[in-house]
């Protein structure tokens, strides 16, 4: 069958089928549906609407104070605001406060370098070869032992 | 799609719409001039009787109650076809959303549907064109059905679907290579 002869037979349409006189009745249906529409009934409806655009409209106070924040009163946090807002005379005041803690901490740097030395030092001075080392660790000096500490002096 | 009434024709009615003692008398005129078409349309979409029953009055209650809302931009008939195609096409979304977590297969229930509907005197070109409808999604049938069956202008299938002439066109030429290919396959 070629195209159009197909396309041509294809538009007879058919009529679906439907019960016996029911485009008779349908009107009397429909008719019967829009007067069992109660005015309390319309007036939910129109309530409903009314509450869904309250709440559309809470929505979108919303958002727009909680964009308004973002955008104009969050910057306000960023440290580089508030740094900003700090008088050249306070970081100055500032600083020089701090100077003090960072020389202490200086201190401590030292110290604990002069500890890792002494360590050091302390390693170098052990006997280099294993039975040197065996002799000094037998030294009851070393020793943990109960029964060697009732030996000593 | 027959118009049934003309374009004076429904500014009357509507005229006499707006008249609170002649307002029933003026829908149910309505009613009756576009009952037919707007069941049809529907049923073309759904293809159960039943549905398209309660669907064609669900259509014409919500015409009642936003009537007063009609501005006259464009046709009335074109403003209850919409109404129509989008209870239609709500139908039918909700029905596959339904179908997708009870694992259900939907073409094939409209499959079945569709063989209930038909008359037995149908022809086989008839009956399988039908079918091959069904392998369209429910928007490109529905612009296939207007403009197929209804052949209705672009302008017209344009005010009801919401859709632009060009996306319209576009639609139906894809539509119509959709249903070669799938008529080559079983048929021709």
């Amino acid at each position: 069958m070629k195209k159009e002869e197909f396309w041509e037979k294809g538009k007879a349409m058919p009529e679906f089928r439907t019960p016996e006189h029911y485009f008779e009745n349908l009107p009397q249906r429909i008719m019967q549906r829009t007067e069992g529409q109660p005015e309390e009934l319309r007036e939910q409806q129109l309530q409903n609407i009314r509450w869904r655009w309250s709440l559309a409209s809470l929505a979108i106070i919303t958002a727009s104070l909680v964009l308004i924040w973002q955008v104009v009163l969050a910057p306000k946090k960023q440290p580089d605001y508030l740094l900003a807002s700090v008088s050249t005379a306070d970081l100055v005041a500032y600083l020089q406060t701090t100077d003090h803690v960072f020389s202490n901490e200086s201190e401590d740097y030292e110290a604990l370098s002069a500890s890792e030395a002494v360590e050091a030092n302390w390693e170098e001075t052990l006997p280099s070869d294993a039975a040197s080392l065996e002799e000094a660790l037998s030294d009851p000096l070393f020793s943990n032992d109960s029964s060697t500490k009732k030996n000593t002096p | 799609m027959q118009k049934e009434l003309s374009e004076k024709e429904e500014a009357a009615l509507l005229e006499k719409w707006q008249n609170p003692e002649s307002r029933r008398w003026a829908f149910r005129q309505l009613i009756e001039a576009y009952q037919q078409p707007v069941y049809h349309l529907i049923r073309r979409m759904v293809l159960s009787h039943e549905d398209a029953d309660d669907l064609t009055q669900e259509t014409f209650v919500k015409v009642w109650e936003k009537l007063e809302q009609f501005e006259g931009r464009s046709r009335l008939y074109t403003w209850i076809y919409r109404m129509a195609t989008n209870e239609a096409l709500g139908f039918l979304r909700k029905k596959r959303r339904r179908a997708l977590l009870r694992l259900e297969d939907v073409s094939g229930q409209l499959k079945a549907q569709l063989h209930e509907s038909l008359p037995v005197e149908a022809e086989e070109i008839v009956k399988k064109l039908q079918e091959a409808l069904l392998q369209l999604p429910d928007k490109q049938r529905l612009v296939f059905q207007l403009k197929y069956y209804e052949e209705l202008k672009y302008e017209e299938m344009a005010s009801i679907t919401g859709n632009s002439v060009g996306a319209l066109k576009a639609n139906y030429h894809h539509a119509c290579q959709k249903i070669e290919k799938w008529m080559k396959g079983n048929l021709l």
